[in-house]
């Protein structure tokens, strides 16, 4: 029990002290102005008359009368915090809602009277600033949400919690604006991406790819205006084997060996150079001693039917041909072997077309299938299967890298292989903003030790198995400390501050799903006697006015 | 009574006061005196412990000085009468209390004496002059030390410094240009420096506890450069050559304890001298009746000194093969200018400059820079003699070729004459209509004539079935002349044919009666004749006589004012000529020898392999980290310091090596790097970031790395694997 509450306990059952002091102050005040000779009689009334006056209003205070009326709560109206009358209005009329409440009046009223909830009909939440107080004390009504938002506010974001590193981070909102303004998303002075927004309900969508190892912090900028602080963990991902299997050799393979392995992949080189008679070269070989296993596949299509090849699909592996010849040949080829189901037409005469300087491509064009990507940009097209499987139409990228810009080339190759890349191991999901207080899932993936629990923020926690596909499990975590906080050994996530409207938003979304689930009785035609009371600001008005007069009175000669 | 104790005890504590701060004083000074001379911590303490005891026995501190206060009180105030002590007097007689109450009248008035002995000032100013020599001793033993060298100092102390911590105090670069730019040498405290190319520059660090300690200067290029070390002081000394950045770095036994930030150095090159001659063309001629000394003026300037300027002329003589070169070099007497207008004669009678001569000359100018100085030329410049004998005889040759007049009309010529005159017909007269029409047809009939030449018919006597040119009088041989004349004439000539005819009979005549000609006829290949010429081969020459045929139709149309319904045939015309010209191209195929084709796949790769390794296989293995993942890393790594947490060691790694790796590359090395690298410096060194500065390495960071990232319209692709049976149940019925 807390100093105060002691004290308030105190008062409230020496009430009748207060009382006594009321009655002496007025004794006193009467035999004051009694006392005084000086003035005369009708003054004197006067004065006692106005003292008289103050001395009720200021008893009346104390006692703090109340009065009772009746009124429809069949429907209530509750209002969060600093929503505009205007709207509180409209939203009165067009409900056709008598009866509304201020968040802070329905915390008074509970303390009053303990029956105040069972009175109460259908609720319906204006805003997203209530206490998780009243909340509970109305959850079993009926209650629906109308949410508040102001203009050029977040209304609802999503983004990547950890993303690996060269992955697309996607951030996707919906926001109301004021008037036409850009939305950008910044890395300290650096635009990521940028997306012009007209005026009115807006959904938006900005993606870069990732850039940096380990807690990454950029800016969702509306304008000029700071919105939302999109932090996010990217990771490493560990190196991949690549398998060269050459008819003969090349410098367009050697060169992207060489590019694969300076970025500290597994690379190894198989290349027939006579008959029955290859020359193996491996690049970063790996000291252990455990067979090589390539992740991804890179070949020529003559090789389509190649037993390694036809292997890594099955397997689940990545498959990249390059060097084709005559596309519409060769894609028939790899399509035979492989199954897949590349069809290309021919878009120009040209012996090729020109992609940017230094670089080239067959003149030919991969008609879209469902379950094939296009990196339009380059002329190269990925069908995934069990296994992936890509194919290349450019004609040679190395001279790109002869002539000194290197930048280019490993731009399309990391595309490319960002692409191409085997699924990982240890995959985690977790969907930022994460919130402290509020309950985040966390997906695994393909884990790499069966455990069958997880460790987040110092806490060990079980995580379920997913029914459907038994590599995949998840589980929920309400994170209890903001900033960052570890998850699964070596990362992190960004916990932010439960204060914003948005946090408050998906909190009290998330009270009013876990509310609907239970049976809730809807009641109708409900009215209850409601105590009113006179409003603080009244009381200060009518005993400054009191206090003015009585200052005043002696001032006046008449 | 009280005021009488009241000084007694103040004159007490005074006394008191005063013992204790001797003591203090001579034990601060006996502190002092030991702690300059020694190395230890113990021995001063004990030097004051010792001094405070004597000095503590000395006043007596720990005594009652009652007494001796009482002693002072009865001389310091009047009229005490030395009877003070009777106060301790616990039971005083009569007498003694009569002098007591006198007393105490007496002194109730006076104030309370001053007895703190001036001796106090003594010990003041021996405890100053102790002070004094612990702070100025070690200046007066550097002193010395500087100036009888290092072997005078005592091998312990030695040791002793350098346990300690070595630290950086001054620094100091002396930029020394060079001298011919008459600069004065500067001693500056910053280090960015921006001098002239080629000046000294000169290092001097100076460390606290400087010895074993390693100091280097690392460049661009990170080459890590030694410091000498002379006296206390680090001294390096190079030559600027090109604009770059440095730092220093100090090792203490493989250690690294200190490091500078990045400093600029810029190398402002020595311009080459600058001529600017006022004649801007290049190429003049010169004849006979121009004079024969000319001359030439140019401006010539230097950021410094021009030391000397010259002409070089050289004399070119002769034509084809055989041309003859004279070089003549002529100074210029001003030498030694900043910037001058110079002005030279060049006798070209002194040169022997003769007619179809040429003389070439340029501006030549060298500065005072030292040792090599820098060169410069102008344009070079031609005069050219012209010789006019020469001259005429080449225009003529080429007036042969040129002045041909355009005689004949092309085919397609008279297609759009004929098509104009047709669109012109509303607009002109009859007459003149039909004069242009006829002059058409007389185009038509000249350029038929002249095709009628390659078929042999050489002329339209021919046609007839007449021959011998050589003897028409009219024509006189010249084949032009048929058509000539007949400019104004052309009908005339038409309607003369009848008599051209009886020429030709009589040319037939002429033939048959020339014995010779009758047996050459056998031998000869006669070209006159249209049926047997072999100009063209059979087709072409059947097309070409379609093409006259068409001519001829064409002709008569336009003589009978018709072109309209001569156009067909015009065009039919040049239909035929064009196809004529198409046939007669003849390609002939180069004759070499054509291999048998390689049946590829059953040579390919059967080499013989004798000598081959069968289990041929090399490894390699790149431990370079690439810049762009290093980038990565040190991104994280920035983010991650934020809670003024300091990196630990890996990560301080991790940042070394980029930073070593972004100032030792080429090709990032810009200036704009500078400020990477100085930033990235303070991380390594534990210094806190501003916002604003982590903001801008984050960005620039970003920038280096920005332009490999994956194009962001990729589709995005998701690490997520699920049971292989379950995936190839999804892919196949998708497929469907």
């Amino acid at each position: 029990m807390t100093l105060l509450a002691i004290i308030s306990t105190i008062f409230s059952s020496f009430d009748w002290l207060i009382y006594l002091a009321m009655i002496v102050i007025l004794g006193l005040q009467i035999w004051l102005i009694s006392k005084a000779s000086s003035i005369t009689k009708q003054r004197k009334q006067i004065r006692l008359a106005l003292n008289l006056l103050l001395w009720v209003v200021v008893l009346l205070f104390v006692i703090q009368p109340q009065w009772k009326s009746s009124a429809n709560t069949s429907r209530v109206l509750l209002i969060s915090e600093n929503i505009p009358s205007a709207y509180i209005k409209k939203v009165k009329d067009s409900l056709k809602i008598t009866e509304s409440f201020f968040n802070k009046d329905v915390q008074q009223r509970l303390i009053d009277d303990p029956t105040f909830v069972e009175h109460l009909g259908n609720i319906c939440l204006l805003g997203e600033d209530f206490t998780t107080e009243i909340l509970s004390n109305l959850s079993t009504k009926q209650m629906m949400w109308l949410p508040f938002f102001e203009k050029d506010a977040l209304q609802n974001i999503r983004w990547k919690g950890i993303v690996r590193k060269g992955d697309l981070q996607e951030i996707a909102g919906k926001i109301e604006l004021s008037e036409d303004n850009t939305l950008k998303v910044n890395y300290e002075n650096q635009i990521l991406d940028s997306i012009s927004l007209k005026k009115g309900m807006n959904s938006f969508r900005l993606r870069f790819p990732t850039f940096s190892f380990g807690r990454t912090e950029t800016e969702l900028i509306l304008g000029e205006k700071p919105l939302q602080k999109i932090a996010f963990f990217s990771r490493k991902n560990p190196p991949i084997s690549v398998q060269f299997i050459l008819e003969n050799p090349d410098f367009e393979s050697k060169s992207l060996a060489e590019w694969l392995g300076k970025n500290g992949n597994h690379v190894e080189i198989t290349t027939t150079v006579a008959k029955n008679t290859q020359n193996q070269t491996s690049i970063n070989k790996p000291t252990s001693k455990e067979k090589f296993a390539p992740d991804i596949v890179i070949t020529d299509p003559s090789n389509a039917s190649n037993q390694i090849v036809k292997k890594a699909i099955l397997e689940g592996k990545s498959v990249l041909f390059l060097n084709l010849i005559n596309p519409q040949q060769d894609l028939k080829t790899i399509n035979q072997s492989l199954g897949s189901r590349y069809f290309a037409k021919k878009t120009t005469n040209e012996d090729f077309i020109k992609i940017s300087e230094n670089l080239t491509a067959l003149p030919y064009h991969f008609e879209e299938k469902n379950n094939q990507k296009l990196l339009s940009d380059y002329s190269v097209a990925i069908q995934k299967n069990v296994g992936k499987i890509g194919v290349s139409l450019l004609n040679e990228t190395f001279p790109l890298k002869l002539s000194g810009d290197s930048l280019t080339y490993g731009k399309i190759w990391t595309s490319v292989f960002q692409q191409l890349n085997p699924s990982f191991q240890d995959n985690i999901e977790v969907s930022a903003p994460i919130f402290q207080d509020t309950k985040t899932k966390v997906f695994l993936n393909n884990r790499s030790i069966a455990a069958k629990d997880l460790k987040i923020a110092k806490d060990t926690i079980q995580v379920e198995n997913s029914a459907i596909n038994s590599l995949s499990s998840e589980t929920n975590f309400i994170f209890r400390k903001t900033g960052w906080q570890s998850i699964h050994d070596s990362l992190e996530v960004y916990v932010e501050e439960n204060t914003t409207n948005l946090s408050r938003t998906i909190q009290t979304n998330e009270f009013l799903q876990a509310q609907s689930k239970f049976n809730v009785n809807k009641q109708t035609n409900l009215s209850q006697t409601m105590t009113s009371t006179l409003p603080g600001w009244l009381w200060f008005l009518l005993i400054l006015l009191c206090f003015t007069a009585v200052w005043i009175e002696p001032k006046l000669r008449f | 009574m009280n005021q009488v104790r009241k000084i007694i005890s103040w004159v007490n504590y005074q006394l008191y006061a005063t013992a204790f701060v001797t003591c203090l004083l001579v034990a601060g000074a006996s502190y002092m005196l030991i702690s300059t001379f020694s190395a230890t911590f113990f021995l001063p303490i004990v030097g004051a412990i010792v001094g405070f005891g004597i000095m503590a026995y000395k006043t007596h501190l720990f005594q009652n000085k009652r007494s001796a206060a009482l002693q002072l009180i009865h001389k310091k105030l009047n009229n005490t009468e030395y009877s003070l002590q009777l106060l301790d007097i616990s039971k005083p007689n009569i007498a003694e209390q009569l002098q007591l109450e006198r007393l105490l009248s007496r002194i109730e008035t006076q104030s309370i004496p001053n007895v703190i002995s001036p001796k106090l000032g003594v010990y003041l100013m021996i405890f100053l002059a102790a002070f004094g020599i612990n702070y100025t001793y070690p200046y007066i033993k550097k002193g010395i030390n500087n100036k009888n060298l290092r072997s005078e100092m005592p091998p312990a102390q030695s040791s002793k410094l350098s346990t300690q911590h070595s630290e950086f105090r001054t620094a100091k670069l002396t930029i020394t240009p060079p001298s011919y730019t008459k600069f004065p040498i500067r001693v500056v405290s910053d280090l960015n420096a921006s001098t002239i190319s080629g000046s000294i520059l000169k290092w001097q660090l100076n460390f606290t506890n400087s010895t074993n300690l390693v100091v280097k200067l690392i460049n661009n290029r990170a080459e890590e450069l030694s410091f000498k070390k002379i006296g206390d002081d680090f001294e390096y000394s190079d030559q600027l050559l090109t604009s770059g950045l440095y730092a220093f770095k100090a090792y203490l036994k493989d250690s690294l304890i200190y490091q500078s930030d990045y400093y600029r150095l810029e190398a402002i090159p020595d311009f080459v001298p600058k001529i600017e001659p006022s004649s801007k063309e290049l190429y003049t001629f010169h004849y006979l009746k121009d004079p024969k000394n000319i001359s030439i003026s140019a401006k010539i300037s230097d950021d410094f000194l021009v030391n000397q300027a010259f002409i070089v002329a050289t004399l070119a003589r002769g034509s084809g093969e055989n041309v003859k070169f004279r070089e003549v070099k002529f100074p210029i007497a001003a030498s030694n200018i900043k910037e001058a207008n110079v002005s030279k004669n060049i006798d070209l009678k002194a040169l022997n400059f003769s007619p179809g001569d040429e003389l070439y000359y340029y501006w030549a100018a060298i500065d005072n820079k030292r040792p090599e100085p820098n060169f410069t030329k102008s344009d070079t410049y031609f005069i050219v003699y012209k010789d006019t004998a020469n001259v005429e005889e080449a225009e003529l040759s080429t007036m042969a070729m040129n002045i041909i007049p355009e005689y004949f009309r092309s085919q397609r010529q008279i297609i759009i004459d004929s098509e104009k005159l047709i669109a012109k017909r509303k607009k002109i007269d009859k007459k003149e209509f039909n004069s242009i029409s006829n002059e058409i047809g007389f185009d038509q009939k000249a350029l038929r004539l002249r095709y009628g030449q390659y078929l042999g018919e050489e002329f339209e006597n021919t046609i007839g079935g007449a021959n011998a040119l050589p003897d028409d009088v009219e024509t006189d041989g010249d084949f032009l002349k048929g058509y000539v004349h007949d400019h104004d004439g052309g009908e005339h000539e038409a309607e003369s044919g009848g008599h051209k005819d009886e020429h030709q009979h009589e040319g037939d005549k002429q033939d048959a009666k020339d014995p010779v000609a009758d047996i050459l006829k056998e031998y000869v290949h006669s070209h006159d004749d249209g049926e047997v010429n072999t100009f063209y081969e059979k087709s072409t020459r059947s097309l070409l006589k379609m093409a006259l045929e068409q001519m001829w139709q064409s002709e008569l149309h336009l003589r009978m004012y018709e072109p309209e319904k001569a156009m067909p045939f015009e065009k039919k015309a040049l239909e035929y000529l064009k196809l004529a010209q198409q046939k007669s191209r003849v390609f002939v195929k180069k004759t070499s020898y054509d291999p048998p084709p390689i049946k590829e796949k059953e040579k390919r790769l059967t080499g013989e392999l004798t000598k081959f390794n069968e289990a041929f296989s090399s490894e390699k293995n790149y431990s370079q980290q690439q810049l762009e993942k290093l980038i990565a890393e040190v991104l994280g790594i920035i983010e991650a310091k934020t809670d003024s947490q300091k990196l630990n060691f890996v990560q301080k790694q991790k940042v070394l090596k980029l930073e070593n790796n972004l100032s030792g590359n080429e090709i990032n090395n810009r200036i704009s790097n500078l400020s990477i690298l100085s930033l990235l410096q303070k991380i390594i060194n534990d210094k806190e970031l501003s916002a604003k500065e982590k903001s801008e390495l984050k960005t620039k960071l970003y920038q280096l790395v920005g332009a490999t990232l994956p194009n962001k319209n990729t589709p995005t692709n998701k690490s997520y694997s699920s049971e292989k049976s379950l995936e190839k149940a999804f892919w196949k019925n998708l497929q469907k």
